[in-house]
Order: structure tokens, then C-alpha cells, then sequence
């Protein structure tokens, strides 16, 4: 179909025919997305004891704890912290923090990874919320990004018994970080986070990043 | 899309924990399964997590998989929903706590020559895709997206073929009066 003309339906089998054909055309996946999806699918279903939104419950622990504690301070804060989605610039963002290393240093050495991969996913769901919205991310998140990819790479526990497990998340954290910098190319620490991704992904052994092309990522709006 | 004749072998050694079988299952699927999650949830990144997680869930489940009469398919889809459900109650949860936030990934890229011929052709069809319901939309989705006959849908959905027939027949119907409704306007305006 040409761009000078308006196709038009009269009948039902047209309407089906243009469904067809358009749903036909959708985004087709490359041989290396399917590969990666299938690496993240097989990370997901052997690793049920690395937590992403759920932690085992004596990794939640302290926060528990804290999470009454606060309840003092009333329902309200306990109800955002314990979804961890709190953004910089929030009146309770200081208390989740503060929370998040309490958590980090009373969870044992062993699991330490799983927190420090929990920790990364709301940083970089952090950074996509304040750029999406316009505005400045701070630059002790950005660095906290980085230092987190640098630690879970270096973690022993992470490349010992762990690697199969955090790999797939790091990848997806990745991921995010390339679409982040491709759309937000003012932000210059974002192409040195990215790096510091790549470089974590490979030492844990997964593949380099490949560059996703500008007209590749083609977003439609949800039917 | 109905299921080749060797699926049911395939399923049988997936189970047995042969890696080669589970693989070809997945490369057999996972298209369609992407698929369905892109037009639902409007994104690429989202759709990929959500495929990952439908083929994570394929992995742990297959060992418990019984035809019993949903085809292997509708199973994967059901697990699709399952996923999307999740994922759409997480994203109401977030954006509760972040209207002014709230960052849909709905804004488009710039778009290639490629995008730009295909959002012309296609742009009507989407709009009017955007006035059916969720559940019409579903079906739709999974008929056209997913491959599915209205069999396989009902199986999804929990419903029935006939019920899906009229369904999808109601949802055809209404978007082809909206496209009329459409094209009289453009041609009231002189568009050609």
C-alpha cells in the first residue's frame, strides 16, 4: 500500500483481510532476541530463590522489622516502602534508602546478591521514571547503578553458586539501560553505566550488547 | 495456527527433559506469544520480559502438562494471560502511587520510512481497534496476533467456540462501522 491513498473496508472479509495483514506485519523477532529470551526464560525458571519483586522472607526480614517501625510514623509510608516505589524528590525516598541499607547490611554474605539485584532493578526503574518525566536524575542514583552492576559481577556469590541466576537479570537491567541512553542522549553518565553493564554481563558470561537500531524499537499504542 | 503433527511427540520428550525438544516447542511459539504481548501491552520491552516469563513458566510447568483436551498452544496462552494480568495489576499498583510519574511507554520513536508508510496504512485500523472493548480486543488479539481459531481462543478464555464466533463477529462488525463512520468524515473533508 502506497502512502497516497486511504484503503477503505466495506465488507467484513476486508476488515479480516486488513487485521491480517496488519497483525502480519507486527514486529518480528531476530534470531539473537529469541536467543535472549530463552537465556532470561531458562534464568527464570531455575533460579525460583532469587527474588525480583517477591524475597524469601528471611531476606525480607529486617525490612520487616523496619517496616513496623515505621508504622509508626503512619500507614501511609510503610504502604510505599513495602512497594518499593518510591522516586527521588519523594518525601519518604530518604527512609527507603536508609531502610535499603539497613536491609543490605544485615542480610547475610550468601544472599547478598539476591538483595544487591533487587536494589539495582529500583534504580533503574528510579532513573526510567525521573527521565520519562522530565526530569533531572540524581547523580548519586546514576552512580549507584554502576556500582551495583560492578558488584554483582564481582560478587563472589554471584559468580559461584548464583551466576545462572543473576546473569538473565542483569541482561534485562541492561537492556533497559540501552533503550534509557538511546532516548535520552543528553544524559552523558548513562553511555558509561551502560558500559559498566556491558562489561558485568560479559564477566559473568553472557554476550556482548548489540547495538539495538533507532527503527527497531517500535512502539504502537496497547489495543 | 494448528499444532503439527509431531507437537505431541515434541511434548513428550520436553518432558522427559530433552533439551533440543523443549527448544524446537519454543521456537515454535514464541512469535506468536511475543506477538500477543506486543499489541496488548504497546511495548517491546514489556513484551519481551512477558515472553520470557510465559516460557519460564513453559519450562517449569511442561513436566505437569496433560493435553486433556486444551491443546498444548491454548495452554501457552493461557499462561500468556496469567502473565499479562500480573503485569497490568503491577502497572495499576505503580501508577497509584505515581500519577504524575507515571511513565507509559507509549510515546513513539521517531519512525523509520518503513513505520511511517505502515502507521499511514494502518492508522485507522488502530484507531478503531481502540474503541472495541478488552474483551473484543482479546480476541482479536489472539485471533489475529496469536494465530489462534475459535477454538483454541475459547480454550483461553475460558469460554466457548460459538461464544468466541459471535464475539469475534460483533468486534469485525463494530470496527467496520467505525472505519465507514471514519471514511465519511475524511470524505466529507475532501481527504481522497
Amino acid at each position: 500500500m502506497k502512502l497516497t491513498r486511504r484503503p477503505t473496508h466495506s465488507n467484513l472479509g476486508q476488515i479480516e483481510s486488513a487485521l491480517t495483514e496488519m497483525f502480519g506485519k507486527g514486529p518480528q523477532l531476530s534470531t539473537q532476541a529469541r536467543q535472549q529470551i530463552w537465556r532470561r526464560a531458562h534464568g527464570l525458571a531455575h533460579t525460583p530463590t532469587v527474588p525480583q519483586h517477591h524475597p524469601a522472607w528471611f531476606v525480607f526480614y529486617p525490612a520487616f522489622v523496619l517496616l513496623l517501625v515505621f508504622g509508626f510514623l503512619g500507614g501511609y509510608s510503610g504502604v510505599v516502602f513495602a512497594s518499593g516505589a518510591t522516586v527521588p524528590g519523594e518525601p519518604l525516598y530518604p527512609i527507603a534508602r536508609q531502610t535499603e541499607t539497613v536491609w543490605l547490611n544485615f542480610t547475610p554474605e550468601s544472599r547478598r546478591c539476591e538483595v544487591q539485584l533487587v536494589l539495582l532493578e529500583r534504580r533503574v526503574y528510579e532513573a526510567k521514571a525521573l527521565l520519562d518525566a522530565g526530569k533531572i536524575v540524581p547523580n548519586d542514583v546514576l552512580q549507584e547503578i554502576e556500582l551495583l552492576f560492578i558488584a554483582v559481577a564481582d560478587d563472589t556469590t554471584c559468580q559461584s553458586t548464583q551466576t545462572a541466576s543473576a546473569l538473565p537479570y542483569l541482561i534485562s537491567y541492561r537492556a533497559k539501560l540501552a533503550i534509557l541512553t538511546h532516548r535520552h542522549p543528553g544524559v552523558s553518565q548513562l553511555g558509561g553505566i551502560l558500559e559498566a553493564a556491558n562489561s558485568a554481563v560479559i564477566k559473568l558470561g553472557g554476550a556482548p550488547l548489540e547495538l539495538i537500531p533507532p527503527d527497531s524499537r517500535r512502539i504502537y499504542q496497547p489495543i | 495456527m494448528h499444532p503439527q503433527p509431531d507437537e505431541p511427540a515434541l511434548i513428550a520428550q520436553a518432558q522427559r527433559g530433552d533439551m533440543a525438544a523443549l527448544s524446537a516447542l519454543y521456537e515454535r511459539h514464541v512469535n506468536a506469544i511475543y506477538k500477543f504481548m506486543f499489541y496488548r501491552t504497546g511495548d517491546t520491552m514489556a513484551a519481551e520480559d512477558l515472553t520470557a516469563e510465559v516460557f519460564a513458566a513453559m519450562l517449569t510447568a511442561i513436566a505437569r502438562y496433560q493435553e486433556r483436551g486444551v491443546p498444548f498452544q491454548a495452554w501457552l496462552f493461557r499462561i500468556a494471560r496469567a502473565r499479562l494480568t500480573d503485569y497490568w495489576r503491577k502497572v495499576q499498583r505503580r501508577e497509584k502511587y505515581h500519577d504524575d510519574l507515571t511513565a507509559p511507554d507509549d510515546r513513539p520513536d521517531i519512525p523509520s520510512t518503513d513505520t511511517l508508510e505502515e502507521t499511514f496504512d494502518y492508522e485507522p485500523l488502530r484507531q478503531a481497534l481502540r474503541y472495541l472493548t478488552p474483551a473484543e480486543a482479546e480476541v482479536i488479539t489472539l485471533r489475529f496476533a496469536g494465530d489462534l481459531d475459535n477454538q483454541a481462543i475459547a480454550l483461553v478464555i475460558h469460554s466457548n467456540a460459538n461464544a468466541v464466533k459471535s464475539k469475534l463477529r460483533r468486534a469485525l462488525q463494530k470496527l467496520r462501522e467505525i472505519m465507514e463512520r471514519q471514511e465519511a468524515f475524511h470524505t466529507q473533508r475532501g481527504e481522497k
